[in-house]
C-alpha cells in the first residue's frame, strides 16, 4: 500500500536529482497523447488507492488518485448514484487520477457536464509546494483561485494528482438506447432538434449509417420521449467504444474534432459523430485536419504514422505564454510529464 | 497618477473620465456598503480600443485598476483604490450574437444577467445561473465572482455555463479562452478565470451556454416544526436521488419577515420552511413529485403545498426572493454571510449561529441554498452605530470560521473581495496561498489588476495570525510580526 508520504518523497527525490517524472495511472490513455521524454523515471500512482469519503446524501465522493474508475462506479451504483461525465473504465484499468488529468469524459458529457464540472477539490503534489489541497468537498466554493479545475486536462504537467473530490448525480431510473438508419446530415439535424427541445437525452451518436439516441429519466419520461425519437431499442450503442476509442480498430490515424454541435466543418468526412454533434471523428483522413479546419480543435488520438505530430491542437501565442508562466510556477525545473502536452511544457 | 496620466486618460476617453469629488463618490462602494473608498479616478470606456488603451496606460504608469460591473457584489471586490483607476464596464452592454442552433449567446460584460434570458425567451431558451440580484448584476461581474443562484444544484454556477471569454491582459493584449466547442486543449484557464475577482484579466466578451426551457416545472412548499426535521428532509430528498432544480430553506425569522412583506402564504408558525422546484419533461416531473411528496411526509412536514399554476408558483418563490429586502425592514442594516458547509452539519451550525446571535446581542435571519449547502445568515445591525458595525463584523467572522471548522468554505458564491480576506488565512495554508500568488504573477506580474483583493499576502496573514491564534496553533511561525 502506497501512502501519500511515499509519493511526496518520490517527487522530492526527483527534484533533488533533477530527474523528470513520467506520471503513471492505469496507462489506458497514454497512447492518446505525446510520449513523455524518455529520460524520465516512472512515478506509479496506482498503489495510492481507496475511497476516502463517500456521502450519498451530500452527493460527494472523495478518493485517492489510484482508485479505479470501475471501483468508484460500482460503489456509486450501489447507492443509485453516478458521475455525470460518464468516465470510461477501459476494462477496469482506468484510474480516477488519470481520468481527471486527461479530462476524459464519456458519452453523457454534453448533458451531464465535463470532468471539471464534477470536480470539487483536488490534492496536488507540485514541485513548488509539496502536497496541497485545492477546492474542497462542498458544491459551491469560490475562495481562492480554482486550481482544482485548472489541472483538469493538464496531463500531469502541473503536478501529481493525489486525491480528488467529486460531486455525484442520481442514476436515472431508466436508460434506453434507440437506433435507426439515417444519413449523416439528417442525423445531425435530428440530434440538434431533440437537444434543443429539451428531450431527456444522455447520448447521441451517428456511426455507420445509423443514428443512436440514448434516453434517460423516469419510466414515464423515457416512454414519452422514445415515441418522439422513434427507432428500435438496442443494447448495443457505441457509447463505450467511442469513449475508449475502440471503434476503429485498423485505423492508422484517429482524429477527434471538438466543434460547435451545428457546425458543418467537418461533416461529410466524419466517420462518426457523437456528443450530440459536438465531436467529430476522422479516420485516416487524406488531408491534415488542422490545415483544412484551422479554427477547429483537432486532437490526434491515434497516430501510427510515426510522424511525431503533436497530439493536442496548438495554443494561441498568448495562451501558450500563460501555460509556460503557470508551468514555471508549479514546476520550475520542468520535471512533470515533460513533452506530454506540448514540447515546451 | 500625475497630471500627464490624467491628460492621456482624457485623450483616450474624453468626457468618460470622472474626476470631480461628487461624481466619484457615487462609486465609493459596491454591495458591501460597510467598506467605502472614493476612487482616484473613474473611467467608463465605450469601445474595446479605448479600454485597451486605458489598460496599457495604467500598465505603463504602474497605476492599479479596479474593474467594476454593476456594483452589486457583496464582498467588496469592486471597492475602489484612492490612488487607482476604477474601470466601469457599464458601457459594454450589447448582446452581440444569439446562436439558437448551438444554444449560445455572445454578450458584452455589462449586459445584465436577466436580460440574457429575456433576449432568448422567444426561442424557448434561457441562461440558467440566476443570482438574486439578476435584474441588476452584470454577466461580467458574474464571471468575476463565479456567481450562483437558486438553481445551482442542478444547473451549476457561472463556470459551468460559460463557454468562451475574450480577455484583455494587464498589458492591454487581447486573447480568447475556451471556444464554441466542448473540449479545449491545455490547462483549464476558462475555469481559472471564473471567480478570479478581476485579479487575472479584464473580461470583455462572454459566450454563455443556453438551455431549453423545461417542459414542466412544479414548486412545492413544506413547513416543519423543527429546523432539524427540515435539514434531515433535505438529506433524505438528495439520498432519494431526486435532483431538484432548486431546494431552499428559510428559518422562522426569515419566514415571518418574508410573509409580512409579500404575503406569500408561508406558515408563520413553522420553525423552518423548504421550497423545492422540480423541472424536466412532464413525465419526469410527475414521477419525481410523487417521490418528493412521500419524502416530505415521512420527514414530518407539517404543511405541504403544491403550486397549482404558474401564478401560485410565482407567489411561493416571491417570498424567498423578497427575504433580503423583507429582513431589511426589520433592521436599519443587515450583513449577508455566504459560508458553504457539508449539509450533515446544518442543524449544528444553525444552532451555533443562534448562540452567537445571543452572545453578540444581534438578531439573525437565515436563508439557505439547502441543496448545495450554501448558507446566507443575515446579521441585523445599525450601521449608524460604529460599535454595532464592529460587533456585526466580529459575529460574521465567527460564522466564517465555523464554516471552515465543519469542513466547508468561507464563501460559496459572493467571493472573498476585501470582506473575507483575513479568513483566507484560516482556510488556506501559507503554501497554498503561495500557489495563488504564483498564479497571479503568471497573469499579472506587475500586480496592477485589483490589487489587495481575494488573496491575502503572507505578511497580512502573519499580522492577522498575531491577533488571532486559532486553537493555540500559530500558522505562520516563520514570518516576522509587526
Amino acid at each position: 500500500m502506497v501512502v501519500l508520504e511515499d509519493l511526496v518523497e518520490t517527487v522530492e527525490e526527483a527534484v533533488g536529482g533533477k530527474t523528470p517524472l513520467n506520471i503513471i495511472g492505469g496507462k489506458t490513455k497514454a497512447a492518446f497523447a505525446n510520449p513523455v521524454a524518455p529520460s524520465s523515471d516512472d512515478i506509479d500512482v496506482t498503489g495510492f488507492r481507496g475511497v476516502i469519503d463517500y456521502a450519498p446524501s451530500e452527493m460527494m465522493l472523495r478518493a485517492r488518485a489510484g482508485t479505479s474508475i470501475e471501483e468508484i462506479n460500482a460503489l456509486l451504483a450501489s447507492e443509485g448514484q453516478m458521475l455525470g461525465f460518464e468516465p470510461a473504465s477501459f476494462g477496469g484499468a482506468s484510474t480516477l487520477g488519470g481520468t481527471v488529468a486527461t479530462s476524459w469524459a464519456g458519452a453523457r458529457r454534453p448533458w451531464g457536464g465535463n470532468v471539471r464540472d464534477a470536480v470539487l477539490g483536488v490534492g496536488l503534489i507540485s514541485v513548488a509546494g509539496g502536497y496541497n489541497e485545492f477546492g474542497g468537498q462542498v458544491m459551491k466554493n469560490v475562495a481562492g483561485f480554482d486550481v482544482a479545475r485548472l489541472i483538469c486536462g493538464s496531463w500531469g504537467a502541473l503536478g501529481v494528482i493525489a486525491d480528488v473530490s467529486l460531486r455525484t448525480l442520481p442514476v436515472p431510473e431508466r436508460e434506453m438506447t434507440l437506433v435507426q438508419p439515417m444519413n449523416r446530415d439528417d442525423a445531425l439535424s435530428a440530434m440538434l432538434g431533440w437537444s434543443n427541445k429539451g428531450l431527456p437525452v444522455s447520448g447521441q451518436a451517428w456511426h455507420d449509417g445509423c443514428l443512436y439516441v440514448r434516453l434517460a429519466g423516469t419510466d414515464k419520461g423515457v416512454d414519452a420521449a422514445s415515441s418522439q425519437v422513434g427507432g428500435d431499442a438496442t443494447t448495443d450503442g457505441p457509447w463505450q467504444s467511442l469513449a475508449e476509442c475502440t471503434l476503429f480498430i485498423d485505423a492508422e490515424q484517429i482524429w477527434r474534432l471538438s466543434v460547435a454541435p451545428a457546425s458543418r466543418q467537418p461533416l461529410a468526412e466524419a466517420a462518426a459523430l457523437d456528443w450530440g454533434g459536438a465531436r467529430r471523428w476522422l479516420v485516416d483522413p487524406p488531408f491534415d485536419p488542422r490545415s483544412r479546419y484551422p479554427d477547429v480543435q483537432s486532437y490526434l488520438v491515434r497516430d501510427r504514422s510515426g510522424r511525431g505530430i503533436n497530439r493536442s491542437p496548438p495554443l494561441s501565442s498568448y495562451l501558450a505564454r500563460l501555460h509556460r508562466n503557470l508551468k514555471q510556477h508549479f514546476d520550475p525545473p520542468g520535471l512533470f510529464n515533460p513533452g506530454r502536452l506540448y514540447d515546451d511544457l | 497618477m500625475d497630471a500627464e496620466f490624467f491628460r492621456q486618460l482624457r485623450v483616450i476617453c474624453g468626457d468618460n473620465v470622472v474626476t470631480d469629488d461628487a461624481r466619484r463618490r457615487v462609486f465609493e462602494s459596491d454591495g458591501l456598503t460597510m467598506k467605502r473608498q472614493s476612487p482616484g479616478v473613474v473611467v467608463l470606456p465605450e469601445t474595446l480600443a479605448e479600454l485597451r488603451a486605458v489598460v496599457a496606460l495604467c500598465h505603463e504608469h504602474g497605476v492599479p485598476l479596479v474593474p467594476r460591473g454593476a456594483g452589486t457584489g457583496l464582498s467588496g471586490g469592486a471597492l475602489p483604490l484612492a490612488s487607482g483607476v476604477l474601470l466601469v464596464m457599464s458601457k459594454f452592454n450589447r448582446v452581440l450574437e444569439i446562436d439558437a442552433e448551438n444554444r449560445l449567446a455572445r454578450v458584452e460584460p455589462g449586459v445584465t444577467n436577466l436580460s440574457i434570458s429575456e433576449a432568448v425567451r422567444d426561442l424557448g431558451l434561457y441562461y440558467a445561473p440566476d443570482p438574486s440580484s439578476q435584474v441588476a448584476c452584470t454577466i461580467g461581474g458574474n464571471v468575476a465572482e463565479n456567481s450562483g443562484g437558486v438553481h445551482c444544484l442542478k444547473y451549476g454556477l457561472t463556470v459551468n455555463n460559460v463557454r468562451q471569454l475574450k480577455v484583455v491582459s494587464p498589458e492591454g493584449e487581447i486573447y480568447m479562452v475556451g471556444s464554441d466547442a466542448l473540449d479545449n486543449p491545455g490547462f483549464d484557464l476558462l475555469a481559472l478565470l471564473h471567480g478570479s475577482e478581476g485579479l487575472l484579466g479584464i473580461v470583455v466578451e462572454i459566450t454563455v451556454a443556453l438551455l431549453p426551457k423545461a417542459e414542466s416545472t412544479r414548486v412545492v412548499m413544506a413547513g416543519f416544526d423543527a429546523v432539524e426535521a427540515a435539514a434531515n428532509c433535505v438529506a433524505d430528498i438528495i439520498a432519494s436521488n431526486i435532483l431538484p432544480a432548486g431546494l431552499e430553506m428559510m428559518d422562522q425569522p426569515s419566514i415571518r419577515a418574508a410573509e409580512a412583506f409579500v404575503s406569500a402564504g408561508y406558515p408563520t408558525e413553522a420553525a423552518a420552511l423548504l421550497l423545492c422546484e422540480l423541472d424536466g419533461t412532464a413525465g419526469d416531473v410527475e414521477a419525481m413529485l410523487t417521490r418528493l411528496t412521500a419524502c416530505l411526509e415521512r420527514n414530518q412536514a407539517t404543511k405541504i403545498e403544491i403550486a397549482v399554476d404558474a401564478g401560485h408558483r410565482e407567489r411561493l418563490w416571491q417570498g424567498r426572493k423578497a427575504t433580503f429586502p423583507a429582513v431589511g425592514r426589520l433592521s436599519p442594516d443587515y450583513y449577508c454571510m455566504d459560508g458553504t458547509i457539508p449539509r450533515r452539519h446544518l442543524a449544528a451550525v444553525l444552532g451555533r449561529i443562534a448562540e452567537l446571535s445571543r452572545e453578540y446581542g444581534l438578531g439573525v435571519a437565515n436563508v439557505f441554498h439547502a441543496g448545495d449547502g450554501n448558507l446566507h445568515p443575515l446579521i441585523l445591525y445599525d450601521g449608524s452605530e460604529p460599535e454595532q458595525v464592529a460587533r456585526a463584523e466580529a459575529f460574521g467572522a465567527d460564522i466564517l470560521e465555523l464554516s471552515i471548522e465543519v469542513g466547508g468554505t468561507i464563501t460559496g458564491e459572493h467571493g472573498v473581495g476585501v470582506e473575507k480576506i483575513d479568513q483566507m488565512c484560516l482556510q488556506f495554508t501559507p503554501e497554498t496561498l503561495s500557489v495563488f500568488h504564483g498564479i497571479k504573477t503568471a497573469f499579472d506580474a506587475e500586480g496592477i489588476l485589483n490589487p489587495g483583493k481575494a488573496v491575502p499576502t503572507l505578511n497580512r496573514c502573519a499580522e492577522f495570525g498575531a491577533m488571532h491564534v486559532h486553537r493555540g496553533e500559530d500558522r505562520f511561525p516563520h514570518l516576522e510580526r509587526f
